[in-house]
């Protein structure tokens, strides 16, 4: 069962990849988008896409943060031995379809390269990296000198990162939860839903930090980008700490979130809210 | 009981099973025995994942009723 999983977290990663990274190559490079909301908007219907391709095969995880997070808190379902075989499939599929882009919008990458005076691999490259791996300040809405990078520090980019992240898997755990009875699941509608929160929150994030939110999403194609010429520029990054900030964030934030669900809807709680209706049922009887 | 397909033939077999779309009885010739795989939804993702489990679920049909169904699904 498990290789039939990984291959389907493979499917699903290159689809989101290549969509997700494939709708910041066509704002970056050709300007077809215009505004960050169609670039979003692209990126959630393409998450919503892959999840209801492979859902029901490996449950569309697509993410390192989600599969940490399911590990820790829906244990029973999915065991920790599957975290490393899940994400080892995340990351083939997002290189292949990181590779597939470079194919795809590498000649038109070198021409903005010329247009733009940058140098591949040089301070400033991270605008034509900008479509692999993430950097902050975003590199085209901020610009790429000390005056940007002023604007948004490490520690902030970190934050960002934590609770996008935080609030994506949030809203993953409350929108496939069985117990809400608000949930859309029943008409099959959570991924349509979980691709429109991606979308909300790259909004908020992305002028920040490109919004990452996913560990496989970022280092996947950055390892691409290391290998096609930008070297330094994407690993260890023009900061020194965007490979694995890009990393440890959403790792973080993302069990935050999936906790503060749990919070919400622990066994506990309704077990206790169970037993204080009986005793108010007990009273009223008397 | 006895067989209604083996009845029809004018022969008198023992139903060993009940057909369980129209209830007809019949004999170990004539019922169609299935083992159905059964399926359970894990939400350990961000869509529902379908696991098959290890028990299957048995299906006792006549002849007729099981080409309805095979063809229907």
């Amino acid at each position: 069962m498990l290789p039939r999983q990984m291959f389907a977290e493979t499917v699903g990663s290159y689809i989101l990849c290549f969509f997700g990274p494939g709708a910041v190559a066509v704002a970056v490079l050709t300007g077809a988008h215009q505004g960050l909301w169609q670039v979003a908007s692209v990126w959630g219907f393409g998450i919503a896409l892959a999840i209801y391709a492979v859902g029901s095969v490996s449950g569309a995880h697509l993410n390192p943060a989600v599969t940490v997070s399911m590990a820790i808190f829906r244990g029973k379902d999915f065991p920790a031995r599957n975290i490393a075989p899940y994400i080892g499939a995340q990351m083939v599929g997002g290189v292949l379809a990181a590779l597939t882009l470079l194919v795809l919008f590498g000649p038109t990458c070198r021409q903005f390269e010329t247009d733009n005076g940058i140098t591949r691999g040089e301070s400033g490259s991270q605008h034509s990296a900008m479509w692999f791996g993430e950097y902050f300040p975003n590199p085209a809405m901020y610009g790429t000198d000390e005056a940007a990078f002023a604007q948004v520090t490490p520690p902030m980019a970190f934050l960002a990162e934590g609770i996008g992240t935080a609030f994506l898997v949030f809203f993953i755990f409350a929108l496939t939860d069985a117990r809400n009875p608000l949930s859309p699941s029943k008409v099959r509608l959570e991924p349509l839903f979980i691709g429109f929160a991606v979308a909300a929150i790259i909004a908020i994030i992305a002028p920040l930090t490109q919004a990452g939110l996913n560990p496989m999403r970022d280092f996947a194609p950055r390892l691409v980008s290391y290998f096609a010429g930008w070297g330094e520029i994407a690993i260890p990054g023009p900061r020194g700490c965007e490979w694995w900030l890009f990393i440890v964030a959403p790792l973080v934030g993302g069990p935050v979130g999936a906790a503060v669900h749990q919070a919400l809807r622990s066994e506990k709680r309704r077990q206790a809210a169970t037993e204080s209706a009986v005793e108010e049922t007990g009273k009223a009887a008397k | 009981m006895n067989c209604y397909a083996c009845n029809s033939q004018q022969k008198a077999t023992p139903a060993v099973g009940i057909c369980i779309i129209c209830g007809m009885a019949l004999c170990p010739e004539h019922v169609v025995r299935e083992e159905l795989p059964q399926w359970v939804e894990v939400r350990a993702g961000m869509g529902a994942m379908r696991q098959e489990l290890a028990e299957t679920l048995p299906r006792i049909t006549c002849a007729e009723c099981h080409r309805v169904l095979s063809e229907t699904g």
